[in-house]
């Protein structure tokens, strides 16, 4: 090996990286890498699948991504002082998948059988360790000795006979506040998990007199007989924030972030979890330090915490109530494949999921689409400002070329426009407060980056019919759109954050537009439009809700203007 | 049971079951340099100690080494800036609950834990950047554990680390708070040992803690009044203002058992100034 690898582990963060996160956090109006603001975290999505003695559940923050599943075994009691109590065993992995530069470890569990793990080695290995480790104690203390699994409901024979749960929580994708994640994939899967019908065999040994007979169990399957649910007290959720102190000591303020980023967590002094469930009952604090708190700033993220706590319940109870009729549909629909066709069994075992093998055509575009959409709404870093209008439009892989063509023109220019106007406001109020002028770019960079997603969307829907060298081919091409494309790449480079992304939708929206016919027309109407257009988008202001309507009304003044 | 008859007439004259007072912390004693320290110029960091003490809270016995700051074995371990805080806590087999085995510290979820607590709980008190790449280790033994093991850790560890002459911006202590209702009255404790931490958790298995049953450790600079450490995990119906009332009585329990220690740190330092003068009481071990 005669080159330098860098350090293959997550956990470092370069310094301008780490002073700008830090100076952002700690100023006097907090901001964040992506646009939120202190108190606001990315949207959730769950989703859920159930077969026979087994629930599942994927929570998504964003780019993190956990996932857990549920499955129950029968065990006789596992410690003869309690009869009655059975067990619930977690499995914590986090592996390469999640994080880079992890190594692939067993999993962390609360109730090891044989020898632990080997020696660790070097820092990758020992951060990989603590993450697992704070995931399962933070689960243990909160489910277990915050006493929301009761273990005596697990009982099935006193003495003979309990239920163990397994929970397997995996991370699959760490973009920061994991154990969120994690623990509401836990509690999720939890709350949809159905525990079997146990049947008792005949007892046919001959025991000793005396003694409790050993029965035979046998675990009813679930479509014969309906299976319960779980006896959870209350289900508790996490809100974790991340601490920011000021290191020189001059004033005693702290920032808090809620929901982390990596990035943000890397550049974190301190992480504060607190637990809450629906009711406003604390069931946790996680505290570990690192940063100095007041008492009074200890109180205030709890409240925060605790109104994003009721916000996860609720979320979670109605993701929960449409996963189980969607669960309660399949199994009817298992049942009714069942007496149809005589006796053979259609479930293979374990692939009871969403999945069908008939729908999966369907499934596969739908969940898709879904993703897509989602995609959009975490990822997307206003969506607290603009709704995304990709409802209205339907996502029609290999329409036709024409009317995506204009409107993607269309998109174009007011994407320009966007940006010739931020611009001209640039230089003009580089006096103005800081402020105002980041609010001002957010709104217009998200806007921009709105339209540039989509284009990017419907670019690459072209580019799959396309053959591949067009884009650089195009990027060569006359001085006036290439124009543009500076124009919008060196205003994103002073005030959008997110360099990669714009520049990249920028460089393909301008190859593709590059790509009609009209692209000499474009180069004149565009900049005659531009100080039409600037008092139009100054007129409208950031009320532009629907994509599509703009979209609309420009199509309308533009044609007005050639009839002129 | 016994105990249980016992505890039953102390709770009627308000006593807890070791004859405490509610507000009252359990009887602490602190010693810093129990073990000799030794001068740490080598760069091995297999060698001697810089600084050392021995702390019990009550029936919790807990000794602290430091060794350092002194070279970072591994390059990568290394960090430009500051220095690296390694702590160790490690488990005795004659320490209770005397079951002999030891938790291995590498693998067991508690110990990694409180150790991990330890580190950040010690990293937003020591000066780290005053020692750049360098590496400052901390070894906790638990040798008697009667509850309030992570504390007694957190106490011993800031003792030793004043007893090594490492900066410090104030002193980490740690103590415990807990809540449970007796006889229908609130009760709100101090400084709890292993069978009260046991019945505020419910931690015997089988039913969680009931509900408004609160154990708290908590860990803060007094002087500063700031709060470094704390972990709670029981349900509790009443909200943030419970958990308001326990930690504020935490809080008057680490202010208590700083004015120990801080007392603890003169006599040493006392004791160190008037050998250097040649008027020693007692034989100080080179």
């Amino acid at each position: 090996m005669n080159y330098i690898l860098p350090r293959p582990d997550s956990t470092t963060l370069s310094t301008p990286e780490l002073h700008f996160l830090r100076t952002t956090a700690l100023s006097s109006t907090p901001h964040r890498l992506s646009g939120r603001s202190p108190t606001e975290s990315r949207p959730i999505r769950l989703s859920f699948s159930r077969s026979h003695n087994k629930a599942e559940c994927t929570s998504q923050f964003g780019n993190t991504r956990a996932s857990a599943s549920v499955r129950g075994e029968l065990i006789p009691p596992p410690n003869m002082d309690r009869p009655n109590d059975g067990q619930v065993k977690f499995n914590v992995d986090v592996g390469p998948m999640g994080v880079m530069g992890y190594d692939v470890v067993t999993p962390a569990s609360n109730y090891n059988e044989g020898g632990g793990g080997g020696e660790g080695g070097g820092e990758a290995a020992y951060s990989q360790r603590l993450e697992s480790n704070r995931l399962l104690r933070v689960l243990e203390r909160t489910l277990l000795i915050g006493g929301s699994i009761d273990a005596e409901a697990l009982c099935v024979q006193s003495g003979v006979w309990v239920w163990r749960l397994v929970v397997d929580v995996s991370l699959v994708c760490d973009a920061g506040n994991c154990l969120d994640a994690c623990v509401l994939a836990v509690v999720a899967a939890l709350r949809h998990f159905r525990l079997a019908q146990v049947d008792v065999m005949e007892d046919t040994s001959s025991g000793v007199a005396g003694e409790e007979s050993f029965r035979e169990m046998q675990i009813i399957d679930s479509d014969e007989k309906e299976p319960t649910p779980l006896p959870l007290h209350h289900t508790p959720v996490t809100a974790t924030f991340a601490l920011f102190s000021d290191k020189s000591g001059a004033t005693s303020t702290v920032s808090s972030l809620i929901d982390p980023t990596d990035r943000e967590e890397l550049a974190a002094d301190g992480i504060v979890t607190w637990s809450y469930n629906k009711y406003g009952e604390m069931c946790c604090l996680d505290f570990p330090g690192g940063c100095e708190l007041s008492m009074v700033q200890l109180m205030s993220s709890s409240d925060l915490g605790k109104k994003r706590c009721i916000d996860i319940c609720e979320m979670l109870e109605t993701a929960l109530m449409e996963a189980e009729s969607k669960a309660h549909e399949e199994r009817m629909e298992r049942l009714k494949h069942n007496s149809k066709s005589l006796g053979i069994v259609t479930t293979i075992s374990g692939c009871d999921d969403d999945d069908d093998a008939m729908n999966i055509d369907n499934e596969h575009s739908d969940s898709k689409a879904k993703d897509e959409e989602y995609r959009k709404l975490a990822l997307d870093y206003a969506s607290g400002h603009i709704a995304a209008a990709v409802k209205d439009r339907p996502l029609s892989f290999g329409s036709s070329k024409k009317p995506e063509a204009s409107s993607l023109f269309h998109a174009f220019l007011h994407s320009v426009k966007k940006a010739q106007t931020v611009d001209e406001d640039m230089e003009i109020d580089a006096l103005v407060s800081q402020d105002e002028q980041t609010a001002k770019h957010h709104d217009n960079v998200t806007q921009q980056k709105a339209l540039d997603d989509i284009s990017k969307l419907n670019a690459i829907t072209q580019q799959q019919k396309a053959t591949e060298p067009k884009p650089m081919v195009m990027l060569g091409e006359p001085n006036s759109s290439d124009e543009e494309e500076n124009v919008v790449q060196l205003k994103s480079e002073f005030c959008s954050v997110d360099n990669d992304n714009t520049n990249n939708q920028s460089s393909i929206s301008a190859a593709v537009v590059a790509d009609q016919p009209q692209q000499e027309t474009a180069a004149a109407p565009i900049s005659s439009e531009q100080k039409q257009a600037k008092q139009m988008d100054a007129a409208e202001g950031e009320d532009v809700d629907d994509l599509a309507i703009a979209v609309k009304k420009k199509k309308s003044k533009k044609s007005k203007k050639k009839s002129n | 049971m016994a105990s249980l008859r016992r505890t039953d007439i102390l709770s009627l004259i308000h006593l807890r079951s070791d004859g405490r007072r509610p507000n009252e912390i359990r009887h602490m004693t602190c010693h810093l340099g129990a073990l000799p320290s030794t001068n740490c110029g080598s760069a091995l960091p297999t060698s001697g100690c810089s600084g050392s003490a021995l702390v019990s809270m009550g029936l919790t016995q807990v000794l602290c080494v430091v060794k350092g700051p002194c070279d970072v074995g591994r390059r990568s371990e290394e960090l430009p800036d500051r220095a690296t805080l390694e702590v160790i806590v490690r488990t005795t087999p004659f320490s209770p609950p005397g079951d002999r085995r030891v938790a291995n510290p590498t693998t067991d979820r508690r110990l990694i834990e409180q150790s991990h607590l330890l580190q950040t709980a010690l990293s937003a008190s020591i000066l780290l950047h005053l020692y750049p790449k360098s590496k400052i280790t901390v070894t906790v033994m638990v040798l008697a554990d009667d509850g309030g093991r992570l504390e007694a850790a957190i106490n011993a560890a800031t003792l030793a680390l004043m007893d090594a002459g490492i900066p410090l911006k104030d002193m980490v202590c740690a103590c415990s708070a807990g809540r449970w209702s007796a006889g229908g009255v609130d009760e709100i404790v101090v400084d709890l040992n292993r069978r009260e931490i046991q019945a505020a958790t419910g931690m015997s298995g089988g039913g969680g803690g009931t509900s408004d049953t609160i154990y708290l450790p908590v860990a803060t600079m007094p002087q500063r009044g700031n709060v470094v450490l704390a972990q709670c995990e029981s349900r509790l119906s009443g909200g943030a203002e419970a958990f308001g009332e326990v930690l504020d009585v935490a809080m008057k329990g680490c202010q208590m058992v700083m004015e120990i220690m801080a007392a603890a740190v003169r006599e040493r330092g006392a004791g160190v100034w008037k050998a250097k003068e040649g008027k020693a009481d007692v034989m100080l071990v080179e």
